[in-house]
């Protein structure tokens, strides 16, 4: 006997539904997800770190400022960018053989590892960061003209080896502040750049959590 | 994934979700790739649903997009591994649909082209024309005639066997 196509498509479907991937799989699946979107996520931010310091090092090369100084942030970043490589290397080696629960744990402790790390070092590099971009501030173009108006407005300025105090003593307060304020701004940091997949992680692992209770 | 949000946005609609991916794949490892895929998929696209068309339609959308986009991966993998033949169906794989009628179907399905195997699916599915090219990113214009070029061609492969 004849069927119609459209009789056939609606009224036989039955499927055996033990070839069907149960959810624990797909618990598996996501979790493997997360794991490599965070990774990745983390490996194109620090990369982006030693683009930043190769610009920098190009930028002072032409600019007035010492090339040391290029030279130096250059090393530092990438200092920074290699020790951030290493950490991501270890996370990815975290066995996935084992259960999803216990690699995500693992991943989240390296993770909380490497940003309390990170905002350790930011206490210093945020200063030095705004040193640098004081001393370029310093010597960029246009920095005689800039003296001239100020020693017209402020015929008493005093200077330190030719250089306005009140421009020293705002460097040090920004400095100091940036340090006291560096594990917010950090924080913000990151918030900006992997809230979502922290968000996705935790939430996972409470699921996860869930289920095993 | 939580099994609450298994059971709401997945369950429902998991025969559509096997229909389609049976549709694209040949064998039960590949079926699962795509399986978890599109659960995966969808799970990580809730928040983008905007509610402006059906959840059905959305889900037929991703699901479409994943099996597309997978499909288009292996071909791209059966280039570079000469010696691999993708296309090989596994003996046991079709065996897993427990209708005879079905099976045939499915299989011959299969033998459609990519874009013509979607229009069909979606159409077996109930969707009206407006949303079959909704879906698909064509015109509803030419989406009937085309649909019953599709059948004429099934017909033609089943040989008679279902009208």
């Amino acid at each position: 006997m004849e069927k119609s196509i459209e009789n056939i498509w609606r009224q036989e479907f039955k499927f055996n539904k033990e070839l069907i991937p149960d959810s624990h799989d797909l618990q598996n699946q996501k979790s493997k997800d997360i794991f490599d979107r965070m990774t990745r996520s983390m490996k194109k931010n620090t990369a982006m770190l030693m683009i930043f310091a190769l610009g920098f090092l190009v930028f002072v090369y032409f600019s007035e400022a010492p090339l040391v100084l290029g030279i130096l942030i250059f090393l530092f970043f990438n200092s920074l960018a290699l020790f951030n490589f290493n950490q991501i290397e270890k996370a990815e080696k975290i066995n996935k053989t084992a259960t999803s629960y216990e690699y995500l744990i693992k991943f989240r402790n390296q993770l909380n590892k490497l940003i309390g790390l990170n905002m350790r070092f930011n206490r210093f590099v945020y200063p030095i960061c705004m040193l640098v971009a004081s001393i370029i501030l310093w010597f960029s173009y246009g920095r005689e003209a800039i003296m001239e108006k100020l020693f017209l407005k402020f015929p008493d300025m005093v200077l330190i080896n030719g250089i306005p105090v009140y421009f020293l003593i705002a460097v040090l307060i920004l400095s100091v502040l940036l340090s006291v304020f560096s594990a917010k701004i950090y924080k913000w940091e990151v918030n900006l750049f992997f809230k979502n997949l922290i968000d996705e992680l935790e939430e996972i692992i409470q699921q996860m959590e869930e289920l095993k209770n | 994934m939580s099994k609450d949000f298994y059971k709401s946005y997945i369950y429902p609609h998991l025969g559509i979700i096997i229909k389609i991916c049976r549709a694209y794949t040949n064998t039960q490892e590949d079926f699962e790739d795509y399986f978890q895929e599109v659960c995966l998929q969808i799970w990580r696209s809730k928040a983008n649903f905007n509610e402006q068309s059906a959840w059905s339609t959305w889900v037929y959308r991703l699901t479409l997009n994943v099996c597309l986009t997978f499909t288009r991966k292996k071909k791209r993998n059966v280039t570079v591994i000469d010696n691999i033949e993708h296309n090989e169906i596994d003996d046991d794989y079709e065996s897993a649909f427990t209708s005879e009628s079905f099976r045939m179907l499915n299989e011959a399905i299969k033998k459609l082209s990519k874009l013509d195997r979607a229009i069909i699916l979606l159409y077996l599915e109930e969707k009206s024309y407006k949303e079959i090219a909704e879906i698909i990113g064509l015109s509803s214009g030419n989406i009937g005639t085309r649909i019953n070029r599709i059948k004429n061609r099934l017909k033609k492969i089943l040989n008679g066997k279902i009208y």
